[in-house]
């Protein structure tokens, strides 16, 4: 992956809030529900603000004791799959401006006492997913409304 | 039968060149002609939050198939109601529901029609309960039709307009959420978690206690200036295997005869009208769950738990929900505490430890 890409939410398609160091997030296309904790929200709240994503390894960095192949490693997945799941995109219009800030961010790297890094893992909930997928109605009546008898719940 | 195609399933989505407010227009036209129909029509005064909303029946066919759960918020008529809906059936009116101008793969479970909902039209049709649902927010007008009254479920019948109801209230500051609500005159509790959670058992068991009843399921917030519930529905509904834990409901049961594939429903007002209130001030969030233990208590909840609950039930039911509906929530998830209400089989402790709850300062 490019170190200097840029990404933002897929919005409106896609919805979240960061709540007690936890971000929540529901793809309205897909239905899916996710959330990120701890690193993973951080890495989550470094994209949404429009840093490249070598920007969010030295950001995690700066926070987190870690070695820098494996912070580098973790981020490239879950932007990864951030994509994959489709709730962020590529952002152009900030990829160029985040490269000319890309070496002072690099530089601006303090060694304080941190926690340790943990790979951060993409909480996936399946709950809506059946629940805001189109439902695929085959047959239809000689009205053109679906031929489905009532359910009762 | 017509069989639509499905070999290349296909999204009338954005950019597509759909006219909603066309087809409301064509569905209104409808409407007209069931009430000429039919000779007129039946209008119904209910007031929510101050509104007067007017529902114009063409035909009597749905009048006792609505009504009932509205029936603690009816009020005179009114020549200027806030809001008006216009509701028919095929089968009694002999008007069909114009043929929907989509085909293919629209329909999401929660009723959204995809490329038929604009900044003025609002579209939505649920399929298990056969209904569509049209609201055009600058005439204040809403069309509710279906295929045949009498095949409406139990639980369209138990909660009926939600979709409408949720579209025209939420400029206005207020939210249709899924969640009960039980309390005081001076304030009560939000029950939230999804069905088979027990909101519903919760809610019932404090009939027969000091407690006052604003819903079981679903209910109206606000959260300015304080979060706030209203009723909605007089409306609960059980599921038959837990009848025997509320024994002095089994006359109350409006579907007796329909138990082996519906929730038992009960309308309130018929049979508890002192119990009901149009709201109160909301203190707490109660994410019931069953213990199977004798004893109920509370356990601090996180603010997560509570969004999790309310956020994925009252998303998957409206259509149309998506970061403005987060937002609210959100925002009354930050007012109050929240609590896990973990449920004991002593069904007389659950209002105890709600008014106990209450009574602290």
């Amino acid at each position: 992956m490019t170190s200097s890409v840029c990404f933002r939410v897929n919005s409106p398609n896609v919805i979240q809030e960061i709540i007690d160091d936890e971000v929540i997030i529901v793809n309205l296309d897909s239905g899916n529900y996710y959330s990120l904790a701890h690193v993973g929200a951080e890495i989550w709240s470094l994209i949404e603000s429009g840093a490249a994503v070598a920007e969010v390894v030295n950001g995690i960095r700066q926070r987190y004791d870690g070695d820098h192949v494996d912070v580098e490693d973790a981020v490239n997945q879950l932007v990864d799959q951030l994509q994959q799941e489709a709730l962020i995109v590529p952002d152009g219009a900030k990829e160029l401006e985040s490269i000319k800030g890309l070496d002072r961010q690099v530089e601006t790297g303090v060694e304080t006492e941190r926690p340790p890094f943990e790979v951060p893992i993409l909480g996936t909930y399946t709950d809506m997913q059946d629940l805001l997928l189109l439902d695929p109605i085959h047959e239809v009546d000689e009205t053109g409304w679906p031929n489905r008898e009532p359910d009762n719940m | 039968m017509v069989i639509a195609p499905i070999d290349q399933p296909k999204l009338l989505i954005r950019g597509e060149d759909t006219d909603p407010a066309g087809f409301f227009e064509t569905v209104y036209q409808a409407f007209q002609q069931a009430q000429q129909v039919v000779g007129g029509s039946l209008d119904r005064f209910y007031s929510i939050d101050g509104h007067t909303i007017r529902l114009r029946f063409a035909g009597p066919a749905l009048v006792p198939r609505i009504t009932p759960a509205l029936e603690h918020l009816a009020t005179g008529p009114s020549s200027a109601p806030a809001f008006t809906v216009c509701l028919w059936d095929s089968a009694s009116t002999g008007t069909n529901i114009p043929r929907p101008p989509w085909s293919g793969y629209v329909y999401t479970p929660r009723g959204d029609v995809y490329g038929y909902t604009n900044d003025r039209i609002y579209t939505a049709y649920h399929v298990g309960a056969d209904v569509l649902n049209l609201l055009d927010t600058s005439r204040d007008l809403a069309i509710y039709c279906t295929r045949d009254a009498r095949r409406l479920p139990s639980y369209e019948t138990g909660a009926p307009l939600r979709t409408i109801l949720h579209w025209w209230l939420r400029p206005y500051g207020r939210q249709f959420v899924h969640g009960g609500a039980v309390g005081t005159a001076n304030g009560g509790v939000f029950l939230a978690g999804k069905g088979g959670s027990g909101k519903s058992t919760t809610a019932l068991a404090c009939l027969h206690s000091e407690l006052v009843y604003v819903s079981d399921d679903y209910c109206l917030l606000a959260t300015d200036p304080v979060p706030y519930a209203y009723s909605i529905y007089n409306s609960a509904k059980l599921s038959p295997d837990n009848i025997y834990r509320v024994p002095y409901l089994r006359s109350a049961i409006s579907n007796a005869d329909r138990l082996d594939t519906q929730k038992a429903i009960f309308f309130l007002q018929q049979h508890y009208p002192e119990k009901l209130v149009t709201g109160f001030p909301i203190r707490a969030i109660l994410l019931p769950r069953i213990t199977g233990r004798l004893e109920t208590t509370l356990t601090p909840a996180s603010p997560m738990a509570s969004l999790r609950a309310l956020v994925l039930s009252t998303m998957r039911q409206l259509p149309g929900a998506g970061k403005a509906t987060l937002q609210i929530i959100e925002h009354f998830i930050e007012q109050v505490p929240s609590y896990h209400l973990e449920l004991g089989t002593d069904l007389a402790q659950i209002p105890e430890v709600i008014l106990g709850l209450l009574s602290e300062d």
